[in-house]
């Protein structure tokens, strides 16, 4: 959520601080190896899948040499990324950015949930995977009474029910 | 233009239209207002919504969401210090203290009546200039459209974002992801991991993941923040007199807006804090910008809410999105086989002039709301973060389903709110991504279209010149920022050596 520090001295409904959580924090450089390393190993990927790919272009521009160019490209920008990761790494900078990731475990959980999701509905289908699943999802993201829980699951039901597979005719497995 | 506004109006006589033209503004009220959410989420959840409907009905509704959500940011920027949309968080610099001055009335007057201003002259402005611009882009071919895509991409690749370096990793990245499926001039599988990528990464999955389902996983984070409690509102008036000090700040903000909302990646932010600070560098009073000045608020808000009519610009006479809204209006056009360009005026044109309409007329509706249900949108903010969350998630699967029918487009939108998630922590923005995927296709098909024409000749792309203009500016914008990099480097080394200098001496 963004919020402004205004240069005033008298606020009679201050913005209450967040509470204390579980955080995660590493160095920034950190960040910028892992996703380096992995935009590269997606590039060199697409570089060497476009090798197999069927020309039938001859000597002129074919279907494989856009996405190989395009991935070229893209190692050579993660790489950058990558490389000044690493150079800051070995530097120890000293006004160095965190990245910051508050309540880590629920927003793993959540991750996982996300997975899950499709999983379990082609197992058992829309409503009885979305019911459970979401009452579980509002628990993970601070909901606690059973009774809103209950309310809020239905009325999604309901509303997907009413506007989804009445309205616009949409049929949900 | 005449026939084209009759055709326009006519659509406008059926019930389902302006059901969407108020629910477009009422939803989108409701996105603006709730922090976390931007137009462009608002817009990927309404789109499964509109599946369905009339392609007039699916871009009105998609248009005033766009329009009402550039607001409504507003009102809990001034009420509550908390920015609904990231540009409304320079309407808050002066917007708070006058609320804190017992001036929130004013502000809120102030704000939805620059921006009503904004947005109808901006609407008049895109009017002229989409039938200027279109008259232009019909002799374009394929050479033009691949250097004008190279120029969209790299405006905002360089404009979006923090980095240059990490905006153009987005956009290679995106770039990359439209090869994946059937080539565009061979028709050849590549890269085709599973038969739901045959036709490429589906679009909507791809955005809601990127837009909407990260932003889900960055809310859980902050899921436990308490809303902010609001207490009363007087003096929120709809007194247009209330103007007349800043007619001068209104007409300037507005063109600044109008035009930076024409350049891809500029943005409603860079337009606010734009026209906030030439307002501020030609005020009377410059002492008062921060601690509540009425000009600030209108300056910031009037150019925001400009830049909106700006970004359809280049989308209805070019096909080219400026900005992730535009690139999800495309994608919504799209579904409804509607590809927007210079021949859509031809072949649709009951699209662009609804859209017009849609601005002119949902404008007072969106004025009446923020006039009269100020108080309403502030409660708004009060729903729990877990219930926003839940339901966003919720609404997010239940959409990406629905586009297919198939559940691997729910696999596609979780493993790019994933991406999206963690790309967000290392500052790699998901706008270029969005706006590189709907790009892609059209900048590949395009180069090899133009390749095949002129017989491999790379010199195509230079023989035009307008597609040697693009070229040319492409190659300067991918400069600029590294040579702004060089001379503050030079001059921080010239700094440093001066100060060593000194101390020896």
């Amino acid at each position: 959520m963004s919020q402004l520090d205004v240069n005033t001295d008298e606020r009679p409904e201050p913005r209450e601080e967040l509470p204390p959580a579980a955080t995660l924090s590493f160095r920034r450089q950190w960040g910028d190896v892992a996703i380096g390393t992995a935009l590269l190993g997606f590039a060199l990927w697409f570089f060497v899948t476009a090798g197999t790919i069927e020309d039938y272009s001859g000597e002129a521009i074919g279907a494989a040499d856009f996405p190989r160019g395009i991935a070229f490209l893209l190692a050579i920008g993660s790489l950058v990324i990558l490389v000044g990761g690493l150079r800051k790494l070995r530097q120890a900078v000293t006004d160095d950015h965190l990245i910051v990731v508050r309540r880590y475990r629920h927003v793993i959980i959540g991750m996982v949930m996300l997975v899950g999701f499709p999983a379990l509905m082609s197992l058992v289908g829309f409503y009885f995977a979305m019911a459970p699943w979401m009452a579980a999802f509002l628990v993970l993201a601070g909901e606690r009474r059973p009774l809103h829980i209950a309310a809020y699951v239905a009325g999604f039901l309901i509303f997907t029910r009413v506007i989804f597979e009445m309205i616009l005719g949409t049929s949900l497995p | 233009m005449l026939q084209g506004f009759l055709i326009g109006l006519e659509q406008f006589t059926s019930l389902a239209v302006i059901a969407g033209l108020l629910g477009g503004v009422l939803v989108g009220y409701l996105v603006g207002a709730l922090p976390g959410l931007s137009a462009g989420v608002g817009m990927a959840l309404l789109i499964p919504f509109t599946f369905g409907l009339d392609p007039v009905v699916s871009v009105v509704m998609l248009v005033t969401l766009y329009m009402g959500s550039e607001y409504s940011g507003a009102i809990p920027a001034i009420l509550v210090n908390t920015p609904g949309e990231p540009s409304s968080a320079v309407t808050a610099i002066d917007g708070f203290p006058m609320r804190m001055q017992g001036k929130a009335g004013e502000a809120l007057t102030l704000s939805i009546l620059g921006s009503a201003f904004g947005s109808i002259l901006s609407t008049i402005l895109l009017i002229f200039s989409v039938h200027w611009m279109t008259g232009f882009a019909l002799a374009f071919g394929p050479a033009e459209y691949f250097s004008l895509a190279v120029l969209g991409l790299s405006l905002v690749s360089t404009l979006s974002g923090h980095s240059v370096v990490r905006g153009l990793v987005a956009l290679l990245f995106g770039l990359l992801l439209t090869t994946i499926g059937t080539d565009p001039v061979d028709g050849v599988a590549r890269f085709v991991v599973n038969d739901g990528l045959l036709g490429g990464i589906p679009f909507i999955s791809a955005l809601i993941g990127l837009f909407a389902l990260s932003e889900v996983l960055t809310m859980l984070e902050t899921s436990d923040e308490k809303p902010v409690v609001m207490r009363s509102i007087d003096g929120v008036t709809a007194r247009l007199g209330i103007l007349k000090p800043h007619i001068g700040n209104l007409f300037r903000s507005t063109f600044i807006g109008y035009i930076l909302g024409v350049i891809p990646g500029a943005g409603a932010t860079i337009a606010s804090l734009t026209a906030y600070s030439v307002q501020r560098r030609l005020s009377k009073h410059p002492e008062q910008f921060g601690k509540g000045s009425p000009e600030g608020v209108v300056a910031a808000e009037t150019a925001n809410n400009s830049c909106m009519p700006g970004a359809l610009a280049p989308m209805l006479a070019l096909g080219i999105p400026g900005k992730a809204s535009t690139a999800v209006l495309i994608g919504a056009l799209a579904i409804q086989g509607v590809r927007p360009g210079p021949l859509i005026f031809t072949q649709h044109p009951e699209i662009p002039y609804s859209i017009y309409i849609a601005l002119l007329i949902g404008m007072p509706f969106m004025v009446l709301l923020g006039l009269w249900g100020a108080k309403a949108w502030v409660k708004v903010t009060q729903i729990p973060r877990p219930v926003i969350a839940a339901i966003v998630c919720a609404t997010c699967l239940l959409g990406t389903f629905s586009e297919s029918n198939d559940i691997f487009s729910i696999w596609v939108a979780v493993i790019f709110g994933v991406i999206g998630y963690l790309m967000s922590k290392v500052s790699i923005e998901p706008a270029p991504i969005v706006l590189a995927l709907v790009l892609g296709y059209m900048m590949e098909s395009n180069f090899r279209r133009a390749l095949v024409a002129s017989g491999d000749e790379l010199s195509v792309f230079v023989m035009s010149p307008i597609s040697t203009t693009c070229l040319f500016l492409a190659v300067i914008v991918f400069l600029l920022p590294f040579g702004e990099i060089y001379a503050r480097r030079r001059r921080l080394r010239l700094d440093a050596a001066a100060a060593v200098r000194t101390g020896d001496l």
